[in-house]
């Protein structure tokens, strides 16, 4: 339990772009290393290389993901809270004005 | 029946496998991943703060996620940077092993050239030919004997470089090995970092460890741990210049790819123009080709730490080889000078070389801009910081042990070494030449405003005949040292000591007039020293080139009881582009 609850709906117009910018850009280099080839470096090295590229592309992919999760999560939280505060408007606009 | 022993015929090995340009191109592209990731890591850990707009629960559990996350992904920028420099470095070494090849082919070539001449030679011989024929056969078996031992090393030495790209790769190709603080250091590095001198105590301790480590070993460290190889004093340059140019390539690429995105920090915004100002300075030593020749001596970074007092950097720049040249200068700035300074600089270091070149012996020459101690960044006018001797003091100390450095990493082959002080610089090279025992043979100051400790030239580690000075009559700074009776520090808390252009001082005054020279005293002149065909070049050529007894001499200044001090320059005419006195070459832009 904390001391209380808190939330500005205009953090979301700065912290969601820059994980969606994060997510692009981590996508757009595991993109790049999922086509980089082991071709021209010695034969002796190119299962290593390959093994290497291959986890960095999953890596980098995996975090993309992520990123974009936290964009996602976000934005849901933001509109759970403000349906929650919308809801419990309705809810006291209903119960109507006055003391009977 | 005579016998002639033909040696055997030599196999050609083969050519290294795999195109150096396919690999940088790898390391290119692995570089540019470590600075997204590196970015990547930073803004998460940003974003999973988000402050006073999100409280409570909730935001307490994004926060701990989130926090987690960016950490995970914090020590793998610098893995895949680390492996881009691997790359890299295996790169360049596959260019050397592959122009090695195209060598020791041309050499067996020759030999199954020379093998089939004798051939033939001793088919048509008659028994008088015998000696000599045997000695040529003999002379073909050493020659056979040198190259199969040539190609065992570049066997080797081709097997090791395809091995450690092995090992580089594997190092970091599991996620726990891209996350953990070594991933990415290949074997080989990790072991040689053990057997590091730490600390140093001698820069020798590491030269003798840097020569006891093998090629492969060498490669490994430096693009493991670049950051220790660049600032070693004791290293060669050679391997200091690798190491800098690594760090200075993959701070470009990360602070550029933040520029682009808007996250530089300040901090960031200073560390990116002070790489920039390096890389000016470094393209403009490794693009300079002496005008007239084809000589092109080429550059080395000697010095590389952006982020050096508060951001000001240290830097070291050098036009030609530190390792190998005859005669090597090391010129350190003053006042106003830090790492953003750095292009004008080595366009000055160049000019220096061209004049000793031009009007050298032959020798081979490297003049190197070194800016490695924290100079005041504040105005002449400024007397509170400038007149203060402690950073000349400190600067003298750090000037000292470089050149320390310099002097370990050529011991079997000691070059003729000059220290240059310029402006404040001056004061700091007096330091370490009174203090330190500096380890040079000549010492030039120019434009100085005093020699801080020293009283007379014989207090300096080179001894009074070692010691030159060049003073523009007009130069406002140079006028600041003590001269005569009047001591300036005691009247008016200003000046850093005696004036080196004084007859008190004893040094070696030379002519350093500048025909640009105003007609009275100014700052423009504090900044003519380096000026193409001038005098004060032509001279500081002539003592790099170890000629310093074959300067164009000036009377020096002196202060008699009843009126101020007298400098004979003053009515002088300058020379400009004389030969034997100011001409110093084309010089460049």
């Amino acid at each position: 339990m904390t001391d209380g609850v808190e939330f500005n709906p205009a953090l979301l117009f700065t912290v969601i772009p820059q994980w969606r910018t994060q997510a692009a850009q981590m996508r757009s280099v595991s993109s790049s290393l999922g086509v980089t080839t082991t071709g021209g470096l010695p034969a002796s090295t190119a299962g290593a290389a390959q093994t290497f590229l291959d986890m960095w592309h999953t890596t980098t992919r995996t975090a993309a993901v992520a990123a974009d999760v936290y964009a996602d999560e976000l934005e849901s939280t933001g509109t759970s809270y403000q349906n929650i505060d919308t809801e419990i408007a309705r809810r006291m606009d209903a119960m109507g004005g006055g003391v009977r | 029946m005579t016998t002639i022993q033909i040696p055997a015929p030599i196999s050609y090995p083969a050519r290294p496998d795999g195109e150096p340009a396919a690999a940088e191109r790898l390391a290119g592209t692995l570089l540019h991943g470590s600075a997204v990731t590196t970015e990547f890591a930073d803004v998460a850990a940003l974003l999973s703060d988000p402050g006073y707009m999100w409280r409570g629960a909730a935001s307490e559990a994004y926060t701990t996620h989130s926090a987690r996350f960016a950490k995970e992904y914090e020590p793998m920028g610098e893995t895949l940077k680390r492996v881009a420099r691997g790359v890299d470095v295996f790169a360049e070494q596959l260019r050397e092993l592959q122009s090695e090849h195209t060598t020791l082919v041309g050499q067996i070539t020759a030999y199954d050239r020379d093998r089939v001449a004798l051939i033939a030679a001793v088919d048509a011989g008659t028994e008088a030919d015998v000696p000599a024929l045997q000695e040529r056969a003999r002379t073909l078996g050493t020659q056979r004997s040198g190259i199969a031992y040539d190609i065992l090393g570049f066997q080797k030495r081709t097997t090791a470089n395809e091995e450690y790209l092995v090992r580089l790769f594997t190092s970091a190709d599991t996620a726990s090995e891209a996350q953990a603080a070594s991933g990415g250091v290949e074997s080989l590095a990790a072991a040689a970092l053990l057997r590091m001198p730490n600390p140093v105590k001698d820069p020798k301790d590491l030269t003798a460890w840097w020569n006891g480590l093998s090629e492969a070993e060498q490669n490994a460290v430096i693009a493991a741990y670049p950051e220790k190889i660049g600032s070693a004093d004791g290293l060669p340059a050679s391997a200091r210049d690798r190491a800098n140019r690594q760090l200075l390539e993959s701070d470009l690429a990360e602070l550029h790819q933040k520029e682009k995105d808007g996250t530089l920090t300040e901090q960031e915004e200073q560390r990116l123009k002070n790489a920039e100002a390096a890389e000016k300075g470094l393209k403009t030593a490794d693009d300079y080709v002496m005008p007239g020749t084809n000589e092109r001596p080429g550059g080395q970074l000697w010095l590389y730490d952006p982020d050096a007092f508060d951001g000001e950097g240290r830097v070291a720049i050098a036009v030609g080889d530190l390792d190998t040249a005859g005669d090597v200068s090391v010129q350190v700035p003053g006042i106003k000078t830090d790492m953003e300074s750095t292009p004008g600089g080595v366009k000055d270091a160049a000019n220096l070389y061209e004049s000793a070149r031009y009007n050298g012996d032959g020798s081979s020459v490297a003049t190197m801009f070194w800016l490695g101690y924290d100079t005041p960044a504040g105005d002449v006018l400024e007397w509170g910081e400038v007149p203060s001797e402690d950073r000349a003091a400190d600067g003298g100390a750090r000037f000292a042990t470089a050149i320390d450095g310099l002097r370990a990493s050529r011991a079997d082959n000691p070059a003729h070494l000059t220290a240059i002080g310029h402006s404040y610089g001056s004061t700091a090279v007096s330091y370490a030449a009174t203090d330190h025992d500096l380890a040079v043979d000549d010492v030039a100051l120019i434009g100085s405003p005093g020699t801080g400790p020293a009283g007379h030239a014989s207090d300096f580690s080179v001894g009074a005949d070692h010691v030159y000075d060049g003073r523009n009559s007009r130069d406002f700074v140079a006028t600041l040292g003590d001269e005569g009776w009047v001591r300036k520090d005691q009247f008016f808390d200003t000046g850093l000591g005696v004036d080196p252009s004084s007859e008190d001082f004893g040094a070696h005054r030379f002519e350093a007039e500048a025909t640009k020279r105003g007609s009275t005293w100014n700052f423009d002149d504090h900044s003519r020293y380096y000026d193409p065909d001038s005098e004060s070049l032509y001279n500081l050529g002539r003592i790099v080139d170890g000629h310093g007894d074959d300067t164009n001499g000036a009377a020096q200044s002196y202060d008699p009881w009843y009126r101020g001090a007298v400098d004979p320059e003053w009515d002088r005419d300058p020379t400009r582009n004389v030969p034997g006195r100011s001409d110093t070459g084309t010089g460049i832009d």
